[in-house]
């Protein structure tokens, strides 16, 4: 799917479409989560919540 | 892929790398931050050693203001001819027979007996009129005397 729609789908507060960009985002965020060569969860959830509020915030117009 | 798209895809994975990084500074420091407040637990055994110690303190200590109130409380009831008046003094608290010791057998001041027992000394002034009422009471008497 193109990114744009995903991602105008996903700013509608879409499940699916937030999800697929999760997954999009996991190896990046799995590699800042971990601290002393162990994944820290709560640092994950933390990283996780990020990207969605990027997703919301992120300064974007369909033009 | 058109050109739109993938500007938008690495504009926005751009956005998400520097806020996920500066979330994950953020967070590293508040642990630390956490971790150098955190009281550090020591051994079972240490603990447990003073601990025992306190006990015995505690208890030594406790025998020891025990046997005090027991004297204190014979000194009192020493002083007691009537076995009514006995029997009612006995049945006061233990806030009152300490304001009652104080004030008739060691003739304290009501500030004073404030400073001892952790009290105002209208508290303890009205304790001790309260208790004198209350013997009266028990006593079969009224509020104006005996």
């Amino acid at each position: 799917m193109e990114f744009e729609k995903l991602f105008l789908r996903a700013r509608q507060a879409d499940k699916e479409a937030l999800l697929e960009i999760i997954e999009m985002y996991r190896p990046m965020m799995i590699k800042y989560a971990i601290v002393d060569n162990k994944l820290d969860e709560d640092l994950y959830q933390e990283l996780v919540y990020r990207l969605i509020v990027c997703v919301m915030k992120f300064p974007y117009s369909k033009e | 892929m058109n050109n739109k798209e993938r500007d938008l895809l690495s504009q926005f994975s751009a956005y998400a790398k520097v806020a996920i990084k500066h979330t994950r500074q953020e967070y590293l420091e508040k642990r630390a931050r956490i971790r150098s407040c955190e009281v550090p637990y020591y051994e079972d055994e240490m603990a447990e050693e003073v601990d025992e110690r306190d006990i015995l303190c505690q208890v030594e200590q406790m025998s020891v203001n025990l046997e005090k109130e027991v004297m204190d409380i014979r000194l009192l009831l020493a002083q007691i001819d009537n076995s009514l008046l006995v029997q009612t003094v006995m049945e006061l608290t233990r806030l009152q027979k300490e304001v009652l010791l104080l004030r008739i057998v060691y003739m304290k001041t009501y500030r004073e007996i404030g400073s001892m027992l952790g009290m105002t000394p209208k508290k303890a002034e009205n304790t001790y009129y309260n208790t004198i009422r209350k013997i009266r009471r028990l006593m079969g008497g009224n509020t104006d005397g005996i």
